[in-house]
């Protein structure tokens, strides 16, 4: 494919559980319960969503969340026949007949937007109450890179290339890299959760955000 | 013929090509999911018994995805015709136009086709297409699926190539015309707009490939991928043995008599063409099994696909080295006013089988032995005791496909031509009065073999109203999917009633008088009836000596098979 470039980014494996460690704490309420569209309950809808809210908030809270939570509420819809649902989202406030209408209306516009098409005056089921509170999101701060240090610590040892033997390479532990940091393969980069092999005829530079960019002596792939 | 291998000559490079046929193909897929996700009827959003197309300013196929095969004939042929009969002129930016008239290159009457032209710079570029199988379009059967008929008058309400919507605005007298023939227009209501809606989701995006590569390069684009589907199945065909193939199968009954209809091909590979003759096969049926001529073609077309590369886009151009000689007036092409709703679902899959039993002479390794090859038909209607509205159900079964060289046949799987999916029991019973009290594989139902043939189904359905009208077109009820080179038959199917009170099921031509024990409509059944539907098992591929003993012990683990047969059919000695 001719790459002749390769970006290491920093926490390389592991950027997933990264990811989970750090997003935004939620929870979901999901009331089944069906209505047609000209025989809905709302006192019995709004009784159902604000149980669900209260109860979101207070299962948020219970796992340590302190912030303020955003709470949105939708309802899923489909014309009355139809076998996949499309989520309308609920504005807040007090569910009554108009605000059932107006996400009912919002369906309409919904379905037109995804598929080119609505069928007015088609009754509508609701099938599913949906509720989700967000917060608390974990502030993350990429680790700092230095940006006028000395690599540090290096070490050499010798290491197997395919195609040319042994040769004598320098292991470096990323932490101590600082921005900027230039070097020619061979090199090992090693650090906790991975480990990052330069190979001869490649170089080395440290990104200020902290990735590796290795530029390749021949295109690969 | 090596020559004919295809090789990159054209001016637009290979992968840009490829780019385009993909782009095409996604078009396609996503209209298959807007229509998945916004049609009324079990059949489609269920089922997906449809295909999505887009086609050049000629008519030609350019595009589609993995829809039904059963319909790439009339992908081939119903476009065409439209074109020829209204002319180009007639489609107007944002015009849909409607057909499902077998006689003018349509598969079936339940099958509508619905086409949008495209514009580029004010002038049509192509058109985006929907097949669809329009679950009740009325007739003398609810469910439209008359086993009984005799004319294509009696199948339900037939529209020539028309318009059914003018720019955004509604042709009203039309759909009110169409709506006022079906028996259930609320949900022909809400899936024609799905089929509708499906172009438009498709028009959008040809409008953003025509922005990005312009008319004329996709237009070149596009000759030029029909060209490299030729050459391509050119060179697959050219790679098999010349030769003179025969082979022959039946249709056991066609509903109005008790006589086997007798599909018969001569293939013959001759070069980089073939041509598929059917000229001895018998004359059409009284019957509703007849197959229109774009369902014969349709047949060909995928019994060849089904034996070569499967890398070959999927366009008009990979069908041009395949021709058809049929007799007008006989099963595999039948005459107006015959009859031919049960040609598409039941007679395809045979005749496809035929195709594939033909080439077993040329490509031994590379073809399945015969599967089950019914949809097992089975329709109902009436007003719902719970709802009180008039419903009414296009329901379908899978089969067992035959063995091949390297695996067993598939288990209860819809046949070969359709491609669609059964309809989960939960949506079955929120929907219509039945109750499902069984749904199971029948052990002991495939065709022993090396590779043995695919398990039929068998599920038994328990009335929850006080009456249903009920209809019904199987085939492969008295007849077997005959095994192939050693290989075992798969055991018939059946539909099969326990009236209230009864000790046993019995057959219908028993309880109900009807001529048929496969094919029939209007029959009344009644609240505690049990109807049992046993779909077909496929034949087998090989000598089930040659079956590998732990094959043997894993059929016997799952309960495929009892230690009978493991014994007696396959020589098992635990």
């Amino acid at each position: 494919m001719g790459m002749t470039m390769v970006v290491v980014p920093i926490y390389p494996g592991v950027v997933s559980a990264l990811g989970a460690m750090i997003a935004e704490p939620k929870v979901n309420k999901v009331w089944s319960k069906h209505f047609r569209s000209d025989a809905i309950d709302a006192a019995l809808v709004r009784e159902h969503f604000d149980g669900m809210v209260t109860s979101v908030i207070e299962e948020l809270r219970a796992e340590g969340v302190s912030a303020e939570p955003t709470v949105e509420r939708s309802i899923s819809m489909r014309y009355w026949g139809q076998n996949y649902e499309q989520e309308v989202p609920v504005p807040d406030g007090e569910i009554d007949d108009s605000v059932l209408a107006g996400a009912l209306e919002r369906f309409h516009h919904l379905h037109e937007e995804f598929y080119g098409y609505s069928i007015s005056g088609e009754v509508i089921e609701l099938i599913r109450f949906n509720v989700e509170a967000r917060a608390g999101a974990h502030q993350f701060s990429p680790p700092e890179i230095n940006s006028n240090g000395q690599e540090s610590k290096s070490e050499s040892r010798p290491v197997y290339f395919h195609g040319q033997g042994l040769l004598d390479c320098t292991i470096l532990q990323r932490e101590n890299l600082p921005a900027g940091f230039r070097s020619e393969g061979p090199l090992i980069v090693e650090e906790v959760v991975s480990t990052t092999v330069v190979p001869p005829g490649a170089s080395l530079e440290v990104h200020p955000g902290g990735s590796l960019i290795i530029t390749l002596a021949e295109p690969q792939g | 013929m090596t020559d004919q291998h295809p090789i990159q000559t054209s001016p637009i490079d290979s992968v840009t090509l490829s780019v385009i046929n993909n782009a095409f193909i996604n078009v396609c897929r996503e209209m298959g999911t807007a229509m998945m996700r916004t049609s009324y009827s079990p059949i489609f959003n269920e089922g997906l018994d449809f295909s999505c197309m887009m086609f050049n300013i000629r008519g030609d196929l350019i595009g589609q995805a993995e829809f039904c095969p059963t319909m790439l004939g009339s992908c081939q042929y119903a476009m065409k015709w439209m074109l020829d009969e209204m002319g180009l002129d007639a489609f107007g930016t944002g015009d849909v136009y409607i057909h499902n008239d077998p006689y003018r290159g349509q598969c079936h009457m339940p099958e509508h086709l619905v086409v949008k032209a495209v514009f580029w710079e004010g002038k049509p570029w192509g058109f985006v297409a929907n097949i669809a199988h329009v679950g009740e379009i009325g007739g003398m059967a609810p469910g439209s699926f008359a086993a009984d008929s005799t004319e294509v008058y009696q199948e339900g309400l037939r529209l020539p190539p028309i318009k059914i919507m003018d720019g955004v605005e509604y042709v009203r007298d039309v759909w009110r015309i169409i709506l006022s023939n079906h028996r259930t227009p609320r949900t022909s209501w809400g899936d024609y707009h799905a089929m509708i809606g499906s172009l438009h989701v498709a028009e959008a995006r040809v409008l953003e490939l025509l922005a990005r590569y312009s008319g004329d390069y996709l237009s070149a684009a596009s000759d030029q991928l029909l060209d490299y589907s030729e050459r391509f199945m050119r060179a697959e065909i050219a790679d098999m043995p010349d030769g003179v193939y025969y082979a022959q199968d039946c249709m056991e009954d066609d509903g109005i008599t008790s006589d086997p209809y007798w599909l018969r091909l001569k293939l013959i590979i001759d070069g980089n063409q073939v041509i598929c003759d059917w000229m001895d096969s018998d004359d059409q049926a009284r019957g509703p099994i007849n197959a229109t001529f774009v369902v014969t073609a349709a047949s060909c077309y995928s019994g060849f696909l089904h034996v070569v590369s499967d890398d070959i886009p999927i366009n008009a151009g990979c069908y041009r080295p395949i021709r058809l000689i049929t007799r007008p007036g006989s099963v595999v092409n039948v005459k107006h006013p015959g009859p031919s709703v049960g040609g598409n679902t039941e007679t395809h899959p045979h005749i496809q089988n035929v195709v594939l039993r033909a080439l077993a002479g040329a490509v031994p390794d590379r073809i399945q032995a015969n599967e089950g090859a019914t949809s097992c038909n089975f329709l109902f209607g009436g007003f719902h005791p719970e709802y009180g509205d008039y419903y009414t159900n296009y329901h379908i079964e899978g089969s067992g496909w035959g063995g091949t060289a390297v695996h067993d046949g598939n288990s209860v799987l819809c046949p070969n031509n359709g491609n669609c999916r059964n309809t989960p029991v939960e949506i079955l019973e929120t929907k219509y009065p039945f109750i499902v009290e069984r749904y199971e594989i029948r052990n002991d139902s495939s065709g022993l073999g090396e590779f043995r043939g695919g398990l039929a189904s068998s599920r038994v359905f328990r009335v929850t109203a006080p009456e249903i009208t009920v209809n019904a077109l199987f085939d492969r009820t008295r007849t077997q999917a005959r095994g192939i080179f050693g290989g075992g038959p798969g055991v018939s199917g059946g539909i099969f009633i326990r009236k209230r009170g009864d000790a046993e099921f019995r057959r219908f031509s028993e309880v109900y008088g009807t001529v048929s024990d496969s094919k029939f409509t209007r029959v009344i059944v009644n609240e505690g009836d049990l109807i049992m539907l046993n779909s077909a098992g496929g034949g087998g591929y090989g000598e089930p000596r040659n079956r590998p003993r732990d094959l043997v012990e894993g059929d016997l683990r799952q309960n495929f098979i009892s230690a009978e047969t493991a014994q007696d059919g396959y020589g098992y000695k635990p």
